[in-house]
């Protein structure tokens, strides 16, 4: 970057000129730090130096060990949780070295012996089954070595990916935490501390599932860990977005380290564990809508989908009008799960005709499954079973706590 | 001396990034705990005052209302900023003549003290090199600045501070001069010029703490010292005065230290020493440290500002952890008996000492602090932030903020400034304050004194005020300015008594009891004539020939009923006219009839 001095009528600035977005302006830094912009066409432009961004070189550090405390490894795929900024350009970017991590977040490092790794460096949105496979195989690489897991990913995505990994991975002996935040870490207020504290705290217990820690509530005083198969982003920017559905959370983790489970530790496992990449990769979330016409649902079946999430209305309905097209598909081999959009709640279709209906033309009813979990299930399910009647009943049989029989009161 | 002056004013409108409204409120109806975090600067060096306050690890419970949006709660993004907070601030950055940027970008500036939800408060630069011309000659305004003001502390509770969040996020302007305010008097005067320029936008709040200055001083061989938050503007000479007088007495101090060659010595535990003291927070402390310092006798004790000693500055740094302390040139006091005094003096073998008294942790802490003010006062004098106090001295508050605490703001994107606006705000600009206090001195035949009066208090409340009533301008001084002493600023209830005044329905002697009742609350101006016998004596007269006509026609009345109405304030008004306006002799005429 330049120092520059802008010559603006009578005027004089002097500062740092800082990329701009639209190329008709120039933005200058000022040195009270404030950053102002002027059009260029109206504006004399002097070069007086190159502008020496000081990098603080953090000091390398000996990890040190301590042998009472458990192995953690956090897992970086993108997402602000742990950023650093750019206090010249306001670029946000992933700090992700050791050294950098206790800089930022000291605390966790007296939970746990902690491991950063830095797998992807995403957007949540940019979220994909490649991608979801690169995170799949590190946590197992890092579980062998005998460490928990937390990881760190964007919000967007998050309960997909949560969801995904609660059906690939097998055998789980130790927890595995996705955590992320809501409100950007470069604020003094972002909720990325806590949540990756209250996650850490986690990891050191033997809940070995896949689940996802953040903010309980708008305060900073506990995390909620939800099962990562039960669980949704229900609001696009509160801390408390993320929430449970259809149950009660796992625990409670407060921010002074205390947990308190609403469940008993999960059974251990005995067998190796592995990651299951076998995966059906075409599989489609469809949300059903009152003018809803059937070319939409024709043309996923010539594309040669697999498999189709309904996110019916209701209990579990479409409008009649695609019974043909949903008959069609059935009939090349396509498997229909039906899931709500009213989310809490669980589908019924013995209730109206059109859910007998349904059910007759051969749509499974998913119980009580969220719309995204029955997508990643069905990804998982459709990579292994081939018969009709087999993946009927696997969908319908609960594989990671994914369905709950009866829908208690909360 | 060097005095450069910040002006803080609210603008009234809606919420900066929200619609919020910023009228401030009781009852909070929501309580959300948050802590805050320091973020580390790549640029700089954390930055030293949001250390400092992220050292006292306090949280902060921020009081809502049911009608508070997500926003202020930093539980969702800004919206766009609000349009007529920016038009305003446009307005008074060409009332100052300065350079207006062309795009506005809105910046982060970290404020981790918890007065703002977020941690940072969103600013921007409207324009720059303005100018203001005064009667001391031309004062610069390097920036004019908008952005957003904090939340209200409420309280403080252990290690929690509570806040309330209608005011966060109000749109205020700021004002810096640069720092070429000479006399303590000039201060004055400059605020008073800035506070005109911002108010005749018409787009100020009024009222108690809507327009705050902070004060910038320095002397020579001193430091850069920030007054924040001081709202009467007759006390910015004295601040200014004070300061100067403290900083040459911490000089004076930093001379003798060295030249006496003081020192700082050991700390002791003396809990057993106080075991039978009768001080009460002594007795109540887990833990007493005493620190040792040798030559300092008299120091400790030296009044350095009004009612301030040294020994206030070294409490003012140890306040983080404990209430106060104790030194040996204020001893015996407090309970501290001469032979507690003297056996600590003996114990250290030294002519001064500090006393510490409360838990474990707290007295060590606060300890710390005090040896790194002492240290200091060897060297120079700190740079900090003070607190106004209400004699005219300050208060130690923080460090000076350091530099590098600024990031953009990236959730606001840039707003083009165009030349259709800045023409469409030229239009509208007022009148200039010196324009406008020559005008009506002219208009309204006044003196230099009043008009000055005038000028500060408000002039367009003034001309509208004169031209819907008939009073006299020193009238409207009178009621303006007693109200103003009774603290408060409505203009409404100002009309009801400009408005009885002209109407010759209150007598100009009753004013301050007037304006006492509604300082009160009691908003009934006819109760509060009433009851102080406030009437002219010309309407006490009239009353007594209305409720003579009414006697004497009460045959037509009880026979005619309404229609004999007219006929008798026709009667009322042969009796009275020019003598009482004739609306309140209807309004008396028809009091009486219902009392029939």
């Amino acid at each position: 970057m330049k120092r520059v001095k802008v010559r603006k009528g009578d005027n004089v600035y002097e500062g740092i000129e800082i990329p701009s977005v639209d190329e008709k302006y120039l933005v200058l830094k000022l040195d009270n730090g404030y950053n102002i912009a002027f059009r260029r066409n109206e504006i004399k432009v002097d070069i007086i130096g190159e502008f020496e961004k000081k990098s603080k070189k953090i000091e390398k550090k000996e990890a040190r060990y301590r042998k009472e405390l458990r192995d953690v490894s956090i897992i970086g795929t993108g997402g602000t949780i742990a950023s650093k900024i750019d206090y010249t350009t306001g670029a946000v970017y992933p700090a992700f070295s050791p050294e950098e991590l206790e800089e930022m977040v000291p605390e966790i490092f007296e939970l746990a012996n902690i491991y950063p790794r830095e797998v992807l460096q995403i957007l949540s949105e940019n979220m994909n089954i490649e991608k979801w496979k690169r995170v799949g195989n590190a946590v197992i690489e890092e579980i062998n070595k005998g460490r928990s897991i937390v990881i760190a990913h964007g919000t967007d995505t998050m309960h997909y990916t949560a969801s995904f990994l609660s059906f690939t991975l097998k055998n789980l002996n130790l927890p595995v935490i996705l955590t992320g935040s809501q409100r950007s870490s470069d604020r003094p207020s972002s909720d990325s501390r806590m949540n990756l504290f209250c996650s850490v705290k986690f990891a050191t217990t033997d809940y070995n599932r896949v689940v996802i820690c953040m903010h309980g509530t708008m305060e900073d005083t506990f995390c909620y860990v939800h099962k990562g198969v039960k669980v949704r982003k229900n609001h696009t920017s509160r801390r408390d977005a993320f929430q449970s559905v259809n149950t009660k959370p796992v625990a409670k983790v407060y921010y002074n380290g205390k947990i308190e489970f609403f469940e008993d530790l999960p059974e251990k496992h005995e067998e190796r564990v592995y990651f299951d990449d076998k995966i059906e990769e075409k599989i489609f979330l469809l949300k059903i809508f009152p003018n809803i016409t059937h070319e939409i649902l024709d043309f996923l079946i010539d594309q040669k989908y697999r498999g189709i999430v309904l996110e019916g209305t209701g209990l579990g309905h479409t409008p009649s009008i695609l019974y043909n097209t949903i008959k069609r598909g059935i009939d090349e081999g396509v498997t229909f799960c039906m899931t709500s959009q009213c989310i809490n709640g669980r589908v019924n279709m013995n209730v109206y005709q059109t859910g007998r209906k349904l059910m007759e033309l051969g749509v499974i009813p998913c119980k009580d499954m969220l719309p995204e979990v029955c997508y990643t299930k069905m990804m998982h399910v459709l990579g292994h079973a081939g018969e009709s009647e087999e993946i009927r009943k696997l969908m319908r049989t609960n594989i990671a706590g994914e369905i709950i029989e009866d829908t208690v009161i909360l | 001396m060097k005095v450069g002056l910040e002006v803080h004013a609210q603008l009234d409108t809606k919420k900066l990034f929200c619609n919020c409204n910023t009228e401030l409120m009781d009852n909070p109806t929501k309580d959300i705990e948050r802590k805050l975090h320091v973020t580390v600067s790549e640029l700089e060096e954390v930055d030293r005052a949001a250390f400092e306050e992220s050292l006292k690890n306090k949280k902060h419970v921020y009081e809502a209302f049911d009608n508070s949006c997500l926003v202020y709660l930093d539980e969702e993004p800004p919206h766009n900023p609000n349009k007529e907070a920016i038009e305003t601030s446009l307005k008074i950055a060409l009332l100052l003549k300065a350079d207006i940027v062309d795009q506005i970008h809105f910046m982060r500036k970290i404020v981790i003290d918890g007065s703002n939800v977020s941690g940072f408060q969103r600013t921007t630069i409207i324009g720059l090199n303005g100018v203001i011309e005064t009667e001391y000659g031309n004062v610069k305004i390097p920036t004019i600045c908008l952005e957003e003001d904090a939340a209200r502390k409420d309280r403080e509770k252990k290690d929690k501070i509570f806040w309330k969040v209608d005011r966060l996020g109000t749109p205020l302007i700021e004002l810096a001069t640069a720092p070429t305010i000479r006399t303590p008097e000039q201060g004055k005067e400059v605020a008073l010029f800035i506070g005109n320029i911002l108010k005749a936008t018409k787009k100020l709040k009024r009222g108690i703490g809507t327009i705050r200055q902070d004060l910038n001083i320095s002397i020579e061989k001193g430091a850069r010292i920030e007054i924040k938050g001081v709202q009467e503007l007759n006390m910015i000479p004295v601040y200014i005065k004070e300061e100067v007088k403290r900083q040459e007495n911490l000089l004076k101090i930093k001379g003798e230290l060295q030249k006496r060659n003081a020192n700082i010595g050991d700390i002791y535990d003396l809990t057993d020493l106080f075991k039978d003291t009768q001080c009460k927070i002594i007795k109540k402390a887990e833990k007493i440290l005493v620190l040792k310092l040798e030559n300092f006798s008299g120091i400790l004790g030296m009044e350095i500002q009004k009612e301030r000693r040294f020994g206030s500055e070294l409490a003012d740094y140890a306040r983080k952890y404990v209430p106060g302390i104790f030194h040996s040139d204020e001893l015996p006091n407090y309970g501290i008996s001469e032979d507690e005094k003297n056996r600590v003096l003996e114990k250290l073998k030294s002519d001064s000492f500090v006393i510490v008294a409360s838990t474990n942790e707290k007295v060590e802490n606060a300890l710390k602090e005090i040896i790194k003010r002492i240290e200091i006062a060897f060297q120079e004098i700190p740079e900090e932030t003070r607190r106004p106090l209400e004699n005219g001295a300050t208060s130690y508050s923080r460090p000076l903020p350091g530099k590098a605490r600024m990031y953009p703001e990236t959730d606001v994107p840039p707003y083009n400034v165009s030349q259709q606006t800045i023409e469409k705000i030229k239009k509208e600009l007022p009148e200039l304050p010196k324009k406008k206090k020559t005008r009506l001195m002219k208009e309204y035949n006044l003196n230099e004194e009043n008009t000055t009066k005038i000028m500060i208090y408000d002039p367009d409340f003034f001309e509208e005020i004169m031209e819907k009533y008939d009073i006299k301008p020193t009238i409207f001084l009178k009621v303006a300015e007693t109200y103003k002493s009774f603290g408060r600023e409505n203009l409404e209830e100002l009309e009801i008594v400009y408005d009885y005044l002209s109407k010759n329905r209150l007598v100009k002697e009753g004013i301050e009891t007037v304006l006492e009742e509604f300082s009160k609350g009691n908003r009934d101006i006819d109760k509060i004539i009433e009851k102080y016998n406030l009437r002219p004596i010309s309407v006490m007269n009239a009353e007594e020939t209305i409720k003579r006509i009414v006697q004497e026609n009460r045959n037509i009345l009880e026979k005619k009923g309404d229609r004999a109405v007219s006929a008798l304030m026709g009667e009322c008004m042969k009796a009275l006219r020019g003598k009482v306006d004739g609306k309140l002799v209807n309004e008396i005429l028809l009091r009486e009839i219902r009392k029939i």
